[in-house]
């Protein structure tokens, strides 16, 4: 079981994803609503892993995961985004994510892909 | 398709009850629902395959012919076969009108033809909608001369009427693009795209359609128009707007997308060049609305 941090600005993709997640045995100790926030709770909660939208309010998810990297550089982070171009992707991977979904996501998927993460 | 634009037609024209329409329309979702059953029934895939592709098609913008000889479980000349068997369906909606008793053939046939006529489809794309060709048509009905490209724009609202086949409901109806400057809305959810160029998106609802619209999408019970509703289908527009930038990647058009919004009780003004198409689900109806640059609200 992993504690998980769900970084988006939608809330009906957090409580989706909490669901897939939990369902999975896995425990969401926090929600942030854009990569500012997610730094924040980052700090403060230190979870396992952190699940990233990408286009949120304020400050983007790629910005976040720069921002949570440069905290912590073993940080996990796994993007979760409606944005699947190659340049996106690879920009995120080059920031230190460890995984890139494009929304609309499968559930089957994204736990496969936090237990890869979790267990590299 | 056809059973819905026809269907819609009927309705309008009060040449049916909308509990009719209901009663003949249910004869079409079972029909839709029996296309893997077809290749079953061909001996063409197995009911695994089936099941695999359907989940496959849930992920990936793909139809299921395609999903399914990408992956080898039937060539192109069966999918052409089993194309075939299905390109008739859209006589079933005279069928079960005349089977339930609720119109005569002599009926059928002079509303057909009136169908036909008050349309103002082209022999081409009526042909699309017999056939069901939901690209065709959406493409055919989304001409859009002045927004630039019309692979790009049309292209990008053909993949908005997948995804409303996808994720919210089958039975969509759609009316041709018209050019749009200021244009009044109840409630309205929009993003902008940025970067060589900038692209506007978003469509308009009343309340109860709105909400209906983000319960289908999120799979959730919605509380009316409410905070829960307005993100649901900020979402869903973010869901399009992904999959519409990853396809002009390809193509080496590189954009942001800027966080969805939602606004309610106000009127939209186009900065550039913007068109509007009206379109129907079953539970209301919608505007959809594409332009460039960013527009103003009053």
């Amino acid at each position: 079981m992993a504690r998980i941090l769900v970084v988006d600005d939608s809330a009906v993709s957090r409580k989706s994803l909490k669901e897939i997640l939990e369902r999975a045995g896995h425990q969401i100790v926090g929600e942030a609503g854009d990569g500012l926030d997610a730094l924040e709770k980052y700090k403060s909660l230190k979870p396992d892993l952190v699940t990233m939208d990408i286009t949120m309010p304020r400050v983007s998810g790629i910005e976040g995961l720069k921002s949570i990297v440069a905290e912590d550089d073993a940080a996990r982070v796994v993007m979760i985004s409606a944005l699947g171009q190659g340049a996106k992707i690879l920009e995120a991977l080059q920031n230190g994510a460890r995984h890139y979904l494009t929304k609309p996501f499968e559930a089957d998927k994204v736990v496969d892909a936090v237990t890869e993460v979790l267990a590299a | 398709m056809f059973s819905h634009f026809f269907g819609h037609y009927l309705l309008e024209n009060k040449h049916i009850t909308a509990d009719q329409l209901r009663e003949v329309l249910a004869l079409q979702d079972s029909v839709r629902v029996k296309i893997g059953i077809l290749a079953i029934d061909a001996g063409y895939m197995t009911a695994e395959q089936v099941e695999t592709a359907h989940r496959l098609q849930a992920t990936f913008d793909m139809r299921f012919g395609e999903i399914a000889i990408g992956k080898g479980y039937i060539t192109e000349d069966q999918l052409t076969d089993l194309l075939s068997r299905q390109s008739k369906r859209h006589l079933l909606v005279s069928q079960a009108l005349a089977d339930k008793g609720i119109m005569s053939f002599e009926d059928i046939e002079r509303v057909l033809a009136a169908y036909r006529r008050d349309s103002g489809f082209s022999d081409a794309e009526y042909d699309a909608l017999k056939e069901n060709d939901m690209d065709a048509v959406a493409a055919s009905l989304a001409r859009m001369p002045e927004l630039g490209d019309p692979e790009v724009y049309a292209g990008y609202f053909a993949l908005f009427t997948r995804n409303l086949v996808r994720f919210i409901d089958p039975g969509i109806v759609i009316r041709r693009a018209e050019k749009v400057v200021i244009t009044p809305f109840a409630h309205l959810v929009h993003q902008e795209m940025d970067g060589r160029f900038k692209i506007f998106t978003g469509f308009s609802g009343s309340g109860p359609a709105m909400a209906e619209f983000a319960a289908r999408y999120a799979k959730m019970t919605m509380d009316g128009f409410d905070d829960m509703a307005r993100d649901a289908l900020g979402e869903f527009i973010n869901v399009q707007n992904g999959l519409f930038l990853s396809k002009l990647s390809n193509d080496w058009v590189e954009l942001e997308l800027l966080p969805p919004e939602c606004r309610s009780d106000g009127v939209i003004r186009a900065v550039g060049v913007a068109y509007a198409i009206p379109f129907s689900l079953p539970f209301g109806e919608f505007t959809f609305f594409i332009g460039l640059g960013s527009p103003i609200f009053n």
